[in-house]
C-alpha cells in the first residue's frame, strides 16, 4: 500500500491545501486510475485501504456506507466512485469540479 | 444352566430361556430373550457411525461379545421380564466402559442410545408445561402443540447425538445456538416463494399429485387467492421457518380485472382469514406468513409479461397498475379493521416495500391508509430500500420470517433475466437453509478485554457454524434424495407442453445464516460501556462485526459455504444464553452483572430447576431496550449496523402513545427511510384484548378500560410477530415492562 503524508507536501495553490484521501481495496482498477491522475496533477493525498477493519471501523462510525472502491475524501466530505467515474473513464470535470470545492459535499 | 430352585441345596439344571426374562419390546409385543437381536441391533444400528462420522460399524464379534456380557448382567438381575430400553441402557453401559480405552465407542454409543422423554415431562407437556412451553409464542395452547413438543424433543436429541460432541455441547453449552433444532434432519429453514410458479403450473399440496388433488392453474380471484393460502400451509411441512410471496399484489393483480373495489376489499378480507385462521400447520400452529407488498408496479416488473391462467404474457405486469393500487388499498381498509372483534391481524406480516417510485405524492394517499393501520395496531413493517447499499433496482430481494433478508441480482445468479420473464417457468426463490446465533457476551467474557482474543473467538465459532451448516447440508441432500420435502422439491408438468416443469426451489440459492445476539453485553462487558452509554462500545461492535464479514469472505471462499450475518429474532436465544452463562461457573459472575431482567427472582427459579426464567441479553445489534433515550438517538446508533448485516436486521420503534396521529407517523417512516440507513423497521404498540368483552384497547391495562373486567390478554410484538404476551416467555415477558417507549 502506498501511503503519502498530506503534511510533507507542499500545495501548489489553496485548493491544494485541501485534504485529500483516497479509500483503495485490492485489484482496484479504479483505484488506481483515481492515485495515477491525483499524482499527475500534484494532488498530495493520503491512501487508505478498505481492506482495513480500523480504516472500515473509522467511516461506518461517520455514517458513510461503502459500496464500491475508490472512496475519495476531500476535507470531510466523502464521495462514492459513481460521482467521478463515468462507467470506467474517470471523470476529469468532475473530479475537478470536486477537487476544487464544488462537489457539493458528496456522501457515500 | 444352574441354579437351586427349591433351596435344597441340590443344583438343578434349568433350561437357558427359562431363565432369562421375557423381553417387552418397544413394539408393543412381549417376546422370549434373545441374545442375537443385541448382536444384530449393535451391528444394524452403529451402521450409522459410517454415515454421520466415517467411522467402521461394530464388528460381528464385537457385537457377539457386547451381547454376551449385557446377557449375564440380565440374569444377574433375575427378573421375570426386561424393557427393551433397559437392555438398551444395559448395551450403552457397556459401550461406556469400553470407551474409555476405545473413544469410538462413545460414539456407538450415543447412536444406540435412546431419545425421549420421562414420563412425567411428557405428562407436563399433555398438560401445556415444562419443556419448552413457552419457547415460541406462535405455538398455540391445543392438543396438536402437546405432540409437537414430544416429537421436538426426540428430534432435537437425535440431531445433537449424531453431530460430533464438540458441535452438540457448542450448542448445549450456549457457546451457540442452533435455531429450530427440531427440525435439523428434516427441512430447510425458511422460503420466500414466487406465486408465479403456481399461477402457472397449478397447485399440488403434496408436491407428487398423488396423495392429494391436483389443481390447475387458478382461473378465478378467488381460487388464486385460496392456492395462496395453501401454498403456504403446504410449505410450511417442508420448511422450519416463515413462509412468505414477494411481490405479492403485483403478482396477484391480473386476477383482479375488471373487479369492482368492493369484491377486492371482499378478497383482501378474505386472504386475511385464510392465512389467520387455518390453525392446522404442525403442532397446530398459524402459518408463520408474510407478504410483500407495494403500493405499485416495481419499475423492474414493469414489461415482465404476466403469469395467470397458465400461461406467461401477452400482457405486462405495468398494465395492472391500477389494480395493485386498489388491491393495497383493500388490504390496508381491511388491515385496519381487524377481525370480528376489532383485533388486528397478526398474519401474513405486510412488508411495505419502500422504494424510490413509491416514494412520491401521488402515493401519499395510500401510505397514510398504512399509516393509520400502524397508528391503531403497529402490526405493518418497512423495508426500506432507499438506501444506497440496499441496491435498489438491481436484482429481487425480500424481507421475511421475522427479519431475514434475501436478495437475488443478475450477479449472484446467471439466469436472472430468465427468472424475472419465467422463462421455461423458472422463478426467483430466496430463503434459507438454516440459522445459528453466536453467544456475543460470551465470547467477551473468553476474551477478557483483548480485541484480538475477542475477533479469534469470533472466528472459531463461525468455523463451527460452517461445520454445522456441512452437516445440515448432508441430512438435506438426504431428504432430497429419499424425496421427504416434496412440495419443495416438485416438478410438475408443464400444462403447456406436458414436460416436467422448473423445480418448485433452487436448493443453491439458499443461504446458511449466522446469528449475532447480545451485542450490547459484549460491548459492555468489553468497553464497560452500553451500546447507549459510549461511541467506545458502539465502535468495538462494529469492529468485531467488520472482522466477521471478513473473515465470512474468507470461509465462503475456502468452504464453498454461502453464509449471511444477520440479527437473528432470538425469541428464545437471548435468552437461552444469558442462562447458560448464569449456569456456567465460568461466566457465572459476568452474567450476574451483565444479564438483564429480573436477576434475583432468576436465580430463584434457576435454584428450582426452572428454565424459563426473567433474564435475557439484548438481541442482535440493539441498544438496550430499556435506555432512556430519544428515538433519534437510538437509530443514530442502530442504523450504522444494517449496511454491515446483510443477512437481516430491524429497529423497533416502542410506542408509547394510545393514539398517534397516522400523519405523524408518515413523516417519521419518511424521514426513517430517507435520512438513515435503517432498512427494516416496525412501529410496536401495545394493546389490551378483553376476553369478557371482546373489546381491543391502545396500551396496556390490567382491567379492561370498557367493561372493567380482569380477564384481559396482552398483545405485543414479541421479536419479529405480534402475538398474545401470556404466550411469551418469561424474558420477553420481562423485556416487555422494561423497553423504553417513545411518544411520536
Amino acid at each position: 500500500m502506498v501511503s503519502q503524508d498530506v503534511s510533507s507536501l507542499e500545495p501548489s495553490s489553496s485548493h491544494e491545501a485541501r485534504r485529500i484521501v483516497v479509500y483503495t481495496s485490492n485489484g482496484c482498477q479504479k483505484c488506481v486510475l483515481l492515485k495515477d491522475w491525483l499524482k499527475t496533477a500534484k494532488r498530495p493525498f493520503e491512501e487508505r485501504s478498505l481492506e482495513n477493519v480500523d480504516i472500515m471501523t473509522e467511516l461506518v462510525m461517520r455514517d458513510i456506507v461503502v459500496l464500491s472502491a475508490p472512496v475519495l475524501e476531500v476535507d470531510s466530505s466523502v464521495y462514492s466512485e459513481t460521482e467521478f467515474f463515468e462507467g470506467n473513464a474517470l471523470s476529469v470535470n468532475r473530479l475537478q469540479e470536486i477537487l476544487g470545492g464544488n462537489g457539493n459535499g458528496g456522501r457515500c | 444352566m444352574a441354579d437351586d430352585a427349591d433351596g435344597d441345596g441340590e443344583l438343578v439344571l434349568q433350561p437357558y430361556q427359562e431363565l432369562m426374562p421375557k423381553v417387552r419390546g418397544s413394539d408393543g409385543f412381549i417376546v422370549p430373550w434373545n441374545r442375537e437381536a443385541i448382536v444384530r441391533q449393535l451391528v444394524t444400528e452403529t451402521r450409522l457411525a459410517k454415515e454421520f462420522f466415517d467411522l467402521p460399524p461394530i464388528s460381528q464379534q464385537e457385537a457377539e461379545e457386547i451381547a454376551s456380557d449385557v446377557e449375564r448382567k440380565v440374569l444377574n438381575l433375575r427378573l421375570k421380564f426386561v424393557s427393551g430400553p433397559l437392555i438398551r441402557e444395559l448395551v450403552n453401559n457397556v459401550l461406556l466402559g469400553i470407551s474409555k480405552d476405545k473413544p469410538e465407542y462413545a460414539v456407538y454409543r450415543n447412536i444406540l442410545t435412546r431419545v425421549g422423554a420421562p414420563v412425567y415431562d411428557a405428562y407436563l407437556m399433555d398438560m401445556g408445561q415444562g419443556f419448552k412451553a413457552n419457547e415460541n409464542a406462535n405455538l398455540q395452547p391445543n392438543a396438536e402443540t402437546s405432540h409437537k413438543r414430544k416429537a421436538d424433543w426426540v428430534s432435537g436429541e437425535e440431531y445433537l447425538l449424531l453431530m460430533p460432541p464438540k458441535l452438540a455441547d457448542a450448542h448445549l453449552s450456549g457457546d451457540l445456538h442452533i435455531h429450530d433444532l427440531e427440525y435439523f434432519g428434516t427441512r430447510p429453514f425458511c422460503q420466500d416463494w414466487d406465486l408465479r410458479y403456481f399461477f402457472y403450473y397449478g397447485l399440488m399440496p403434496d408436491g407428487m399429485g398423488t396423495r392429494t388433488s391436483v389443481a390447475g392453474p387458478a382461473k378465478h380471484p378467488e381460487v388464486a387467492i385460496l392456492h395462496t393460502a395453501k401454498i403456504l400451509a403446504s410449505a410450511q411441512t417442508n420448511f422450519a421457518g416463515g413462509e412468505g410471496f414477494y411481490n405479492f399484489l403485483v403478482f396477484l393483480a391480473p386476477f383482479m380485472r375488471g373487479l369492482g373495489y368492493d369484491r377486492i376489499k371482499q378478497l383482501m378480507q378474505m386472504m386475511f382469514f385464510e392465512y389467520t385462521q387455518a390453525y392446522v400447520a404442525r403442532g397446530g400452529q398459524l402459518v408463520f406468513s408474510n407478504i410483500q407488498v407495494q403500493p405499485g408496479v416495481p419499475e423492474l416488473w414493469r414489461k415482465v409479461p404476466a403469469v395467470m391462467y397458465g400461461r406467461v404474457g401477452p400482457e405486462l405486469y405495468g398494465s395492472f397498475e391500477d389494480e395493485v393500487r386498489m388491491m393495497f388499498r383493500a388490504l390496508n381498509e381491511v388491515a385496519l379493521r381487524g377481525d370480528f372483534r376489532g383485533k388486528p391481524f397478526n398474519f401474513p406480516k405486510l412488508e411495505n416495500t419502500i422504494s424510490p417510485e413509491f416514494f412520491k405524492p401521488e402515493y401519499d394517499e395510500l401510505w397514510l391508509d398504512v399509516h393509520k393501520v400502524v397508528a391503531k395496531f403497529g402490526t405493518p413493517y418497512f423495508d426500506n430500500l432507499l438506501p444506497q447499499y440496499r441496491g435498489y433496482g438491481k436484482g429481487v430481494s425480500c424481507y421475511q420470517c421475522c427479519a431475514y433478508c434475501f436478495v437475488e441480482t443478475p450477479e449472484s445468479s446467471p439466469d436472472f433475466q430468465e427468472k424475472l420473464n419465467f422463462v421455461d417457468g423458472k422463478h426467483f426463490t430466496m430463503g434459507s437453509w438454516q440459522v445459528v446465533s453466536l453467544n456475543l457476551p460470551r465470547m467477551a467474557y473468553k476474551a477478557n478485554h483483548n480485541d484480538a482474543a475477542l475477533f479469534e473467538e469470533a472466528r472459531r465459532l463461525m468455523d463451527l457454524s460452517v461445520e454445522i451448516f456441512k452437516i445440515k447440508r448432508k441430512w438435506m441432500d438426504l431428504i432430497r434424495k429419499r424425496n421427504r420435502i416434496p412440495f419443495a422439491t416438485q416438478r410438475p408438468i408443464d400444462p403447456r407442453t406436458g414436460a416436467k416443469g422448473q423445480p418448485a426451489i433452487d436448493f443453491e440459492g439458499l443461504v446458511n445464516t449466522i446469528g449475532l445476539v447480545g451485542g450490547n453485553e459484549m460491548a459492555q462487558w468489553h468497553t464497560g460501556h452500553q451500546l447507549h452509554e459510549s461511541p467506545e462500545a458502539v465502535k468495538i461492535l462494529v469492529k468485531l462485526i467488520l472482522e466477521m464479514q471478513k473473515y465470512k469472505k474468507e470461509l465462503e471462499s475456502r468452504t464453498g459455504v454461502k453464509l449471511a450475518l444477520a440479527r437473528t429474532p432470538a425469541e428464545s436465544t437471548a435468552q437461552r444464553f444469558a442462562v447458560a452463562d448464569l449456569l456456567t461457573p465460568s461466566f457465572h459472575d459476568n452474567a450476574e452483572k451483565l444479564a438483564k431482567g429480573d436477576l434475583d427472582k432468576a436465580k430463584h427459579m434457576l435454584g428450582e430447576g426452572e428454565k424459563d426464567v426473567p433474564i435475557y441479553y439484548n438481541n442482535g445489534t440493539h441498544v438496550y431496550v430499556g435506555a432512556n433515550m430519544g428515538l433519534p438517538d437510538r437509530i443514530e446508533i442502530e442504523q450504522k449496523f444494517f449496511p454491515l448485516l446483510n443477512g437481516g436486521n430491524m429497529l423497533h420503534v416502542w410506542l408509547g402513545e394510545a393514539n398517534p396521529d397516522p400523519e405523524a407517523m408518515y413523516k417519521l417512516t419518511k424521514r426513517i427511510a430517507t435520512q438513515t440507513h435503517v432498512g427494516y423497521y416496525a412501529y410496536t404498540k401495545d394493546l389490551t384484548i378483553c376476553n369478557n368483552c371482546g373489546s381491543v384497547s391502545p396500551l396496556m391495562s390490567k382491567l379492561c378500560p370498557n367493561c372493567g373486567s380482569d380477564n384481559v390478554e396482552w398483545w405485543s410484538r414479541v421479536t419479529g410477530y405480534y402475538q398474545a404476551v401470556s404466550g411469551w416467555n418469561e424474558a420477553k415477558k420481562r423485556e416487555l415492562s422494561d423497553r423504553f417507549r417513545v411518544n411520536v
